[in-house]
């Protein structure tokens, strides 16, 4: 059983094109993102998925230098790009694992790809039925990226259509009073003065955040945010 | 024509239960959002859409202690409550407002309710960007009874939730130039590609952030730009 998680990742998004590069605790997104990745135990290969456009050259140098692979397709077409990077790279799972996602729990990942390892068969394997942003993983059965690609569904659907599939293997669920409890903010990157405030957090704590409850003390702590 | 403000909520929220009812500014979330939507000129009414179930008791009594409508439905099938919504006022149009909502812009959504009494034809109407970039929390916007209509056609051939889902999400995401969408262009007030945070509420520490941006400001946002300048003086920059 191969496992690989794609890391997409491009400059030009819409509604903020410089995010990846965006300076999180003195170093961009992106490199943020990657480094996590490499501390996964337990995946046969990480691929950062771009594109061939000039402007994302640097991502692919940064893939070089951190010693994984990457793939190039069509810019506005993820669902694509993640086919191409599985196909590629001949992965029987993999992690669809976004390029804005910086302060994923390492843990949280490893215990996905247990899961899978331990119950081969299903289509997806979630942290949890319904995500959370910046936290929330799945490893996909590379099956249903073709199924998905041969529907034409929309890849911000993915996870929708899974949430009644009964070949999903959930590992967690909201109604779990301690996970709810645990995950109290979105921790994904979307906006430049999200970015602020999770600058404003690692200069709090005096070093970057490895796993949620650093946010959370952080948060409940600084009475002048 | 008859055009409603639509806010929908429910407390039973898997990720963050009573998040519309916690506190937000002094008063319930959906409070704030109420209170806003009647400060909305032109419209025929404003309705609070909900669930049957007991725990959303609390959304109808504050319905009807700020003197609107409101109507209960189904539960399991956002969908079929929407719909039923629609029937029971006999609508043509709405403006939508989401119950996690509370930061949408005031003039946003008059321009759209002025866009949608202007031109009525139309399915949807929004302030999308060419972009079609979005800020999360900025889903206000105008829907017609035709798209319901086709969404209800639709509906009745899925087979299953999953399919259902699917069908209500891509129902609501028509995509960008088709010529069934209104764009109303609102740049000025919200330039896509300059918007700094999202101003929707999904998580408990969100609302912490919030409930401090407007203390720090000390009235409660009607603007975006007004939330956008507190939140950045709050964190300092």
């Amino acid at each position: 059983m191969k496992i690989g998680a794609v890391i997409l990742a491009r400059s030009n998004f819409g509604r903020w094109p410089g995010k990846l590069k965006a300076d999180l605790g003195g170093k961009p997104v992106i490199e943020r993102v990657v480094e996590r990745w490499v501390k996964v135990k337990g995946l046969d290969s990480i691929i950062l998925s771009t594109t061939d456009r000039p402007e994302d050259k640097w991502l692919m140098n940064l893939a070089g230098r951190y010693g994984i692979d990457y793939t190039t397709g069509p810019p506005d077409d993820r669902g694509l790009r993640y086919f191409e990077a599985v196909r590629d790279n001949l992965l029987d799972y993999f992690i669809p694992a976004p390029g804005n996602w910086p302060f994923i729990e390492i843990e949280v990942i490893q215990e996905v790809i247990q899961a899978a390892r331990q119950n081969p068969g299903f289509s997806w394997y979630r942290y949890m039925r319904h995500s959370c942003s910046g936290i929330s993983i799945g490893v996909m059965n590379s099956k249903m990226i073709v199924e998905y690609q041969k529907n034409g569904t929309d890849q911000e659907l993915w996870w929708d259509v899974v949430a009644e599939d009964k070949k999903a293997f959930i590992l967690h669920n909201w109604k779990d009073v301690d996970l709810r409890n645990k995950y109290l903010i979105d921790l994904n990157i979307a906006y430049p003065l999200e970015v602020a405030l999770f600058n404003k957090i690692i200069k709090y704590l005096g070093y970057y955040p490895e796993c949620y409850a650093d946010f959370v003390k952080a948060y409940t702590e600084m009475k002048t945010l | 024509m008859k055009l409603f403000a639509l806010i929908t909520a429910r407390c039973s929220s898997g990720r963050f239960p009573n998040k519309v009812i916690s506190m937000l500014g002094g008063k319930p979330m959906i409070e704030q959002i109420i209170i806003k939507a009647k400060k909305l000129k032109d419209i025929d009414g404003i309705v609070l859409s909900t669930s049957v179930l007991e725990a959303d008791d609390i959304l109808v009594s504050i319905a009807h202690e700020n003197g609107i409508y409101w109507y209960r439905g189904s539960n399991e099938e956002l969908a079929d409550r929407h719909w039923d919504t629609w029937d029971e006022f006999d609508l043509t149009h709405a403006i939508t407002m989401s119950g996690d909502s509370p930061f949408f812009d005031l003039e946003i959504a008059q321009r759209i309710i002025k866009r949608m009494r202007e031109y009525s034809d139309y399915w949807t109407y929004g302030a999308y960007s060419p972009l079609g970039c979005l800020v999360s929390g900025h889903l206000t916007g105008g829907i017609s009874r035709q798209l319901l209509e086709a969404q209800v056609k639709a509906y009745k051939k899925c087979k299953n939730k999953a399919e259902i889902q699917e069908c209500y999400a891509q129902a609501f995401s028509l995509p960008v130039g088709d010529p069934r969408i209104c764009l109303v262009d609102c740049s000025d007030i919200m330039p896509p590609t300059k918007t700094a945070i999202k101003i929707d509420i999904d998580y408990p520490l969100e609302m912490a952030v919030m409930n401090r941006a407007i203390e720090h400001l000390g009235y409660f946002p009607e603007k975006y730009e007004q939330i956008e300048k507190a939140y950045k003086e709050i964190v300092s920059l």
